[in-house]
C-alpha cells in the first residue's frame, strides 16, 4: 500500500530537481467573427503572478554596437535573438511572451510575410501582435524594434 | 477583479480617457491591433476613416466577446493613426466613444505613425484587458 504514495513522491522530487517553476497560463485565440491570422494571434489571454514589460529591443549586441547595418531582415533575426535573452534572464521562454509591437522604418505592404514568418519561427504559437510603420528609431542605421509583455508564474 | 480609474492631482487629461487605470486580481489579455477588415480579411471602409474606425471597434467587441469580457473590462488603448491630424483624431474618438464607459474610460495612448501593413489602412487599435 505504501507503493502508490512513495511513487508520486518520487515524482515531486524529480520534478523539483528539475527546476520546474510554477506555470503561468497563456491561452492564444482566434475569436469567431476575427479573420484568422497563419502568423500572429488575435487574443492572447494570460493568468501569472509576474507581469514582464521588455523594452523595443534592436539589432544592438551587448557592446551596443549596431548589427547588419541597411539589412532589416538580419536585423530582425538580431532583434528576435535579444528577445530571447531578455526573456530568458526573466526565467521565461520565448512561449511566455503574450504580446509584440513591431515598429518598422518605412514599412511596406510585403514586410509582414517575412516578419510574419520569422515571427513563426521564433515562437512555439504566434503571440498577439501590432504590426506599425513608422519614421525613424533612436538611430537612424536602425530599422526595426520589437517590445514585448509576458506573464510568468 | 478590481479596477481603479484614477487622475492624480495636477494631471487633468486632455480628452476622454484616464491617465492612470489599476487592476488587481483576474486575468490580464492582450488584443492584437485591430485593423478595419471584416471576418475574411477584407479591407472595410477604404478612404473613410470614420467607416474603418466603426469596423475597428467592432473587431474589438468581438474579440472581447470571444473571452468573457466587455470594452468595461478594458484598461489601455494603444491608438495608431496614420498621417495624425486634428479631424482623423475627432473621427477616431467619437466612434470610440460611442463603445467605451465614458465615465471610466480606459488609459490611452494615441500616436501619428507612417504607415499600417496595407496602404488602404488608417486606423489600428490594440487593447489591454484585465477581467475575470
Amino acid at each position: 500500500m505504501n507503493i502508490p504514495v512513495l511513487a508520486v513522491a518520487a515524482a515531486v522530487l524529480a520534478s523539483a530537481a528539475a527546476g520546474v517553476r510554477a506555470e503561468s497560463r497563456l491561452e492564444l485565440r482566434n475569436p469567431e467573427g476575427l479573420f484568422k491570422p497563419a502568423t500572429f494571434s488575435q487574443v492572447a489571454v494570460a493568468e501569472g503572478d509576474r507581469l514582464v514589460f521588455i523594452s523595443g529591443q534592436t539589432a544592438r549586441d551587448a557592446t551596443s554596437s549596431i548589427v547588419a547595418v541597411g539589412d532589416v531582415r538580419k536585423q530582425a533575426e538580431k532583434v528576435f535573438e535579444n528577445l530571447r535573452t531578455a526573456i530568458e534572464s526573466a526565467g521565461g521562454s520565448m512561449g511566455d511572451i503574450a504580446k509584440i509591437t513591431t515598429f518598422v522604418v518605412g514599412l511596406k505592404p510585403d514586410d509582414r510575410v517575412w516578419i510574419g514568418e520569422m515571427v513563426k519561427k521564433n515562437f512555439p504559437k504566434p503571440p498577439a501582435h501590432t504590426l506599425v510603420g513608422i519614421s525613424a528609431l533612436a538611430a537612424p542605421e536602425l530599422l526595426i524594434e520589437i517590445e514585448a509583455m509576458a506573464v510568468l508564474d | 477583479m478590481s479596477k481603479k480609474f484614477v487622475n492624480p492631482e495636477g494631471m487633468k487629461p486632455l480628452g476622454m480617457y484616464t491617465q492612470v487605470t489599476v487592476a488587481t486580481g483576474g486575468s490580464i489579455a492582450f488584443i492584437s491591433g485591430q485593423v478595419a477588415v471584416d471576418a475574411q480579411g477584407k479591407v472595410v471602409g477604404e478612404g473613410n476613416i470614420e467607416a474603418q474606425a466603426v469596423q475597428v471597434f467592432e473587431n474589438l467587441k468581438l474579440a472581447l466577446g470571444g473571452i468573457g469580457a466587455t470594452f468595461e473590462d478594458v484598461v489601455k488603448f494603444t491608438i495608431f493613426i496614420v498621417g495624425l491630424n486634428q479631424e482623423r483624431r475627432k473621427a477616431v474618438m467619437d466612434v470610440r466613444g460611442r463603445y467605451i464607459n465614458q465615465k471610466n474610460p480606459p488609459a490611452a495612448t494615441m500616436v501619428g505613425i507612417d504607415a499600417l501593413v496595407q496602404p488602404e489602412l488608417l486606423v489600428e487599435v490594440e487593447a489591454v484587458v484585465a477581467f475575470g
